[in-house]
């Protein structure tokens, strides 16, 4: 059921697009697509929510038969991975701590699943659940620091947690497309963090780091200190949003705005030298002054950053941005939000994509399709922790995933420096 | 009349008013831990009082309402309290160093009585405690309007006021849960908020959080409360802490744990026997540190009494400041309009110029009909610029 050459599924439904994507990781730790499979989600999913499920539904069928015949195999139902996303997604700091029994006072495998159980274990309300769990390094009596403690002799193992919970329902909502293709138990994995699995490297995780993922509907963030996460959260506001405000302060069509969003109209007419967007229809004719986009989008970026600065304050983890910031998803595209993040946070920032894809799928090396391809390491990693654990179907993300995550920032480190 | 006090010869009256407060007070004077607690109930019904378990049950002005009741009339409610049994009130306050009122706002009794009462307290110098429920919505706005008007006379005198919607437990409570359970287990919950907040007034304090705390974080404001509990005992499980949160953040008057976020003042007391420990402790405030921003103000009181045996109660009030009140007097209209509006038009040469009425029409454009996004209390569906009030060119 779960061989090494069984493929991954990873499902994308978002605000702009329903995408699909088959593939799995090779040797060398490279992601090898070989099946994609996209459409416009058409306004079935509004700001990251599915608002008409049975639209939704067909538009899925459709993406998945499309990357089907792309890859010629047919969809692995057991191995199927769902990004959720929504402002009802958060996440916690946790600890666990064990005292070492057994003669030699040796850390078994069994110590190590105790504690981090332990530390995933946060008591958190009925309608939540569990959707991802990752861990930090391990502290062998209060003070020895390691990766593995394995075989290591120590009084007692502790280790600090990051867990990622989600409301039920909604998480459950994500589910339901895809039990129509036999999938019963597609695994769900919160957006953001397959986005950082993609795009964000070792030594920016080790001293700290914060992912910005700007989509259609919703912007994740999340934030990465001591090779473990330390605050996470998704604001309702996205790209079609800073369209939506066009469409209104200009008196323009969304669907216009938002192909001037996509063509970056406005920047080009700027390196031309012309100060103004001519609009010619056949009711009017009008100059827009490119000044009152930018003001649009520029007050709209900057209002996001703000909330996610203002999160990141109260949960008193500001100071721990010591890599800077990364910038992925649609958003990121858009000329003015390096320059607006950078404003707010005063630190570096850098666009994240997607690491060196390898197979027959080349088109994909855009921050569009960073998620859809970290949610492929993500599902490879839980696929080979579930062929060892004895455990159960709990979500967990750990030191395989972390080992697979350590091969792929490599890679990404030495494609996109800052 | 019965006086039990304690240690500190402080003694803690809790007086229920209305048919509601009357309901709190008997399941409160069941409880052990609340032995030390003074309770007491004032009704105009004689029907209520007739039926109730209390020792301490006052009829008011029964002789004026003939034992009817207000039938939902203030006058009537605070006339009760004002003329006919502002002594025996007045004698049962005597040598209280905390008082707790509580009621169900909606009504005559309750309504009536309430401000009546704060104005004894504090003539009498006693500080007191307002624990007031508001109606359901279903209940019409006559009766909204009812409430609303109390707490806003009663938050003039009394120290502090803790008004619980009613209506938040539609939140946590399926709609299929028993109409009698529900009543019963909002009684009970407030009932034992009570005791919480009669710890604070203790001696036996581990971790002291004062009367003054309360008072200076409410300052006058109008507010409005959500009250979270959750108690486990040892026969619960191995980790009863963790039970006790996990119950906390069930709990149906909290409305969810989103209430702890948004809250401004958390005011939470950790009580339990002797055998409860210093780790217990840290952990239950830690599970509740990890729901809050830092803008929360936290009062944290501790204390244990062998009366609660091996139980241990976590009580947490969730208190927000009802801003729509500030936004009113600021005289301000529409969503976060700025108080003063920009003569800036962005993307012209020309020089500024006054712009147009601040009566701009906010609109959501493709997000009309979709769920709301509030965030911070902005609604941000609204475009940033408009919220702001910043005038666009839009070109010619």
């Amino acid at each position: 059921m779960f061989g090494a050459k069984s493929i991954i599924t990873a499902v994308e439904m978002g605000t702009s697009k329903i995408c699909v994507l088959m593939g799995r990781l090779d040797e060398k730790g490279n992601i090898n697509i070989i099946g994609h499979g996209e459409k416009n989600s058409d306004g079935a999913i509004i700001k990251g929510e599915i608002s008409n499920m049975e639209k939704t539904t067909d538009l899925l069928f459709d993406t998945i038969h499309a990357a089907e015949n792309s890859s010629g195999e047919s969809l692995d139902v057991e191995n199927t991975y769902v990004a959720v996303t929504g402002s009802h997604v958060r996440g916690s700091i946790g600890t666990g701590s064990v005292v070492v029994t057994g003669e030699e006072r040796k850390i078994t495998p069994e110590n190590i699943d105790e504690v981090t159980r332990t530390a995933a274990h946060i008591p958190m309300p009925s309608e939540y659940t569990v959707l991802n769990s990752i861990f930090g390094n391990y502290l062998l009596d209060g003070i020895r620091r390691t990766q593995n403690p394995e075989n290591q002799v120590a009084n007692r193992l502790e280790v600090s947690s990051f867990t990622i919970s989600g409301n039920k329902n909604c998480v459950e909502t994500y589910r339901i497309p895809l039990r129509e293709f036999g999938c019963e138990n597609p695994e769900p994995v919160f957006s953001g963090l397959a986005t950082a699995i993609c795009v964000i490297t070792d030594d920016e995780m080790k001293h700290g780091v914060l992912l910005v993922d700007i989509g259609a509907g919703t912007t994740e963030y999340m934030m990465f200190h001591e090779s473990c996460g330390c605050s996470c959260g998704v604001i309702p506001v996205g790209c079609d949003h800073i369209a939506n405000d066009l469409a209104i302060g200009l008196d323009l069509n969304v669907a216009y705005c938002r192909k001037m969003l996509n063509e970056n109209i406005a920047h080009a007419n700027k390196l031309q030298g012309i100060d103004h967007i001519l609009l010619e229809g056949t009711m009017e004719k009008r100059k827009i002054p490119i000044n009152s986009l930018d003001k649009i989008i520029e007050l709209r970026l900057s209002e996001l950053f703000k909330f996610i600065h203002g999160h990141l304050e109260n949960e008193k983890v500001l100071k721990f941005i010591n890599r800077g910031i990364v910038v992925t998803g649609g958003g990121s595209l858009l000329q003015e939000t390096k320059g607006i993040a950078n404003s707010v946070f005063d630190c570096l920032v850098r666009t994240g994509l997607p690491p060196n894809l390898s197979g027959a799928v080349s088109n994909l090396k855009s921050p569009r399709y960073s998620m859809i391809t970290g949610l492929i390491a993500a599902g490879e990693s839980i696929k080979r922790l579930k062929m060892n654990s004895k455990e159960g179907p709990i979500r967990r993300i750990d030191r395989v995933f972390q080992r697979t995550w350590n091969k792929l920032r490599r890679s990404a480190k030495d494609a996109f420096p800052f | 009349m019965t006086e039990t006090r304690n240690e500190n010869n402080k003694t803690v009256t809790v007086l229920g008013i209305g048919k509601a407060g009357t309901k709190i007070a008997e399941i409160l004077s069941t409880f052990p831990e609340a032995e030390w607690i003074k309770v007491a109930a004032a009704d105009t019904d004689s029907s209520v009082i007739e039926a109730s378990t209390l020792k301490n049950m006052f009829p008011v002005g029964i002789e004026w309402t003939h034992g009817m009741g207000c039938g939902g009339e203030v006058i009537k409610g605070e006339r009760a309290f004002a003329h006919f049994s502002k002594k025996q009130i007045e004698t049962f306050f005597e040598g209280s160093s905390l008082l707790i009122i509580v009621g169900g706002l909606g009504g005559g009794t309750a309504t009536g009585g309430a401000s009546v009462l704060a104005r004894i307290a504090k003539k009498m110098k006693i500080p007191a405690v307002f624990i007031v429920t508001t109606p359901f919505s279903f209940e019409g706005h006559s009766k909204r309007m009812i409430s609303e008007h109390g707490i806003k006379a009663l938050v003039q005198d009394a120290d502090v006021v803790l008004p619980i919607p009613n209506d938040i437990l539609y939140s946590t409570l399926k709609s299929d849960t028993p109409a009698d359970d529900a009543f019963k287990k909002a009684n009970s919950e407030i009932a034992r908020a009570i005791v919480g907040v009669a710890e604070i007034i203790r001696g036996k304090n581990l971790l002291s959080a004062d009367f003054s705390d309360l008072k200076s974080a409410l300052n006058k404001r109008k507010s409005f409360c959500g009250i979270g509990l959750g108690s486990a005992s040892s026969a619960d499980g191995p980790n009863r802490c963790i039970t006790a949160c996990e119950r906390l953040l069930e709990s149906p008057l909290l409305g969810g744990v989103d209430k702890i976020r948004n809250a401004d003042v958390l005011f939470i007391t950790v009580c339990g026997g002797q055998d409860m420990n210093i780790g217990e402790m840290k952990q239950a405030l830690e599970v509740i540190h990890r729901h809050c921003t830092e803008k929360t103000k936290m009062i944290v009181g501790a204390s244990n009494d062998p009366a609660y045996g091996d139980l241990m109660q976590i009580t947490l009030l969730a208190i927000y400041y009802d801003l729509t009140v500030e936004k009113q007097s600021a005289g301000t209209f529409g969503p976060n309009m700025p108080k003063e509006y920009p003569l800036e038009i962005v993307g012209s040469d020309k020089p500024p110029v006054q712009g147009d009425l601040p009566l701009m029409q906010v609109s959501k454009g493709i997000f009309t009909n979709t769920s709301k996004n509030i965030i911070s209390g902005q609604d941000l569906d609204i475009p940033t610029f408009q919220r702001m009030g910043i005038h666009i060119d839009k070109g010619k």
